[in-house]
């Protein structure tokens, strides 16, 4: 098992331990296990198939996220990872012929349910994208984009401030606000992006793939972040990076690839649990191969 | 050409100098092409410029033409109501042509189902190969025969002529607002036309102003798009758009920023990620 550990970087490596306020080396570097939080759950995701035209894209995915946690969802390419974390804030609306069977419940409500606004899903469920999609506009028009068009136009000038500070930018950017945000570098506008959604006060963040697109500092930025941000924010991450999963996320969700009947490849939930238990104890055989780099 | 020696291929050979002589050929043949397209502008502008210069003046803008009887010296005489009559007739077509065909762009755009959208722009293609004059008859004999002349009969023959064009160009710069700009905005709470209003339509604009230009050579190299845009026909609403060259690498180095405590729960142990 440790062999598996190692194989992830999960352990840290022998140098450090003997740095003050080393703690045990086995769980340097890993999220503490999820088990000594508290198992609140925000969504429960019960059978959800999701559609593109006939062929399913993910298959009968049951699992429930917890609030105030980071949840990764890892995976071989096209298993459907971005198109479940797509689900929960219903972005995959704007895909002509999409369809789910299943349901989301976020706090008990189905979000699928026809009465549902999804303005009204967005607003509460952000969304950070895989390569940084800042506005042609500046920093400061930005990050106020999501407060104007909610119509939260009180003390706009705080609210961007504030945002930008959670987002870990407010520093680099305080004296440039007017400046055009295609100015900064690509880990600055992902922060950017972390910035805009933090401004409209959502529950829940969505990251696809949030550091694919940036270098080795600017995910370390993220990740930073995103421990941070799990304080007052539910954060769901879709990564392709195993290291990544194992330094930031409480729980783990490994989606792969199977064929159904009928003969499409369509993703299918493997296994969820611990982070640590996905990475070091995983029950499933594909999840095994998947993390200790055999497949994939 | 042997095998034995791997340079073999280096060397001229007969083959590759009649590949030259092709070039050649080539080259001197579109050069002369172009020179002699060129060259036929230059007579043309030339010969307009040398002959007209000396009629150009104050009165040649602000008066009407005089009638001659071609009797006696030419009176003073001018184009005023040329131009005067030009500015009503493009400013009313434009009123009338502009909304509906920017609109239109939108709806085929960002809303319309993609069978219908395909369909409509078809319909638009036709209507643009349309010669003027068949429209400027068409409207004549509808609303001018009988009914008496006016400058907004005019516009509306040329806002007819207009619609399409228009539309088609502003169809083809929304199409090239990237998805990612919509999601982005639909992310946080944006409804759908508010999306349109404040971010796909503004976006072509923005992308033509020289300040925006010149700073997006600063841009990641990543955001990248396609370099080659489609040419905009020349309307009044699309103009200024240009094309812009192909995006300069900025350099990769993330300026020093700060760094946000770890908390306690988890000591800093970073290590650059690989990908997985």
């Amino acid at each position: 098992m440790t062999n598996y550990a190692s194989a992830i970087g999960l352990q840290d490596p022998p140098e450090r331990t003997g740095l003050p306020g080393a703690i045990d080396p086995s769980t340097v570097g890993v999220a503490p296990p999820a088990a000594t939080l508290a198992r609140d759950p925000i969504f429960s995701i019960e059978g959800l198939t999701a559609f593109y035209g006939d062929a399913p894209a993910i298959r009968d995915v049951s699992l429930e996220i917890y609030q105030r946690m980071v949840t990764a969802i890892i995976g071989p390419s096209g298993c459907g990872k971005s198109t479940f974390i797509r689900c929960l804030n219903r972005m995959n609306d704007v895909v002509p012929n999409f369809k789910t069977e299943g349901r989301i419940l976020y706090r008990d409500v189905d979000l699928q349910a026809k009465n549902i606004d999804p303005v009204g899903v967005r607003r509460r469920i952000g969304m950070v994208f895989q390569r940084p999609n800042p506005f042609p506009k500046s920093i400061y028009e930005n990050v106020a984009y999501g407060p104007r068009v909610l119509g939260l136009k009180d003390d706009l000038d705080g609210t961007v401030e504030e945002a930008l500070r959670r987002a870990a930018l407010w520093e680099e950017v305080k004296d440039r606000l007017k400046k055009s945000a295609w100015s900064l570098s690509g880990g600055q506008q992902q922060r950017l992006c972390i910035a805009r959604c933090l401004a409209i006060e959502p529950e829940v963040i969505l990251m696809d793939e949030p550091a694919s697109a940036l270098d080795p500092i600017a995910t370390t930025r993220i990740e930073d972040l995103m421990h941070e941000l799990k304080r007052d924010y539910t954060i769901v991450v879709v990564t392709h990076n195993m290291q990544q999963a194992a330094r930031v996320a409480d729980m783990t969700a490994f989606f792969s690839i199977s064929k159904g009947e009928e003969g499409h490849r369509s993703g299918v939930l493997v296994e969820y649990d611990d982070t640590k238990t996905i990475f070091t104890q995983p029950k499933d055989q594909r999840t095994e191969d998947y993390v200790t780099g055999r497949f994939g | 050409m042997s095998a034995n020696a791997p340079t073999a291929d280096l060397f001229r050979t007969e083959r590759m100098r009649r590949r030259r002589i092709v070039n050649a050929f080539v080259e001197i043949g579109a050069t002369v092409a172009a020179l002699l397209a060129v060259g036929v502008l230059v007579i043309v502008v030339g010969s307009v410029i040398k002959r007209g210069w000396g009629a150009i003046n104050v009165d040649f803008f602000t008066k009407t033409p005089a009638l001659y009887s071609g009797f006696g010296p030419r009176p003073e005489s001018g184009i005023e109501n040329a131009i005067i009559g030009t500015l009503i007739i493009i400013g009313l077509a434009l009123l009338m042509a502009l909304p509906v065909a920017v609109l239109t762009a939108i709806y085929l755009n960002e809303l319309a189902p993609r069978k219908l959208a395909g369909v409509v722009t078809l319909a638009f293609d036709v209507l643009n190969g349309i010669p003027a004059i068949v429209l400027g008859i068409f409207v004549f004999v509808f609303v001018v025969v009988g009914h008496g002349q006016a400058a907004w009969k005019a516009s509306f023959a040329l806002a007819i002529l207009m619609v399409p064009m228009i539309a088609r160009s502003t169809q083809e710069v929304l199409a090239l607002v990237p998805t990612s700009m919509r999601e982005a905005s639909l992310a946080l709470g944006a409804a759908k036309w508010r999306t349109t209003l404040s971010v796909v339509l503004p976006r072509p604009w923005a992308e033509s102003s020289p300040e925006r230009r010149s700073r997006r050579l600063a841009r990641p190299a990543r955001q990248l798009r396609s370099s080659s845009r489609p040419r905009s026909t020349a309307t009044p609403s699309t103009s200024t758009r240009r094309t812009p060259s192909p995006r300069s690498r900025c350099s990769s180095s993330p300026p020093p920023s700060r760094r946000i405590p770890s908390s306690n729960s988890r000591p800093g142990v970073r290590r650059p990620c690989s990908s997985g």
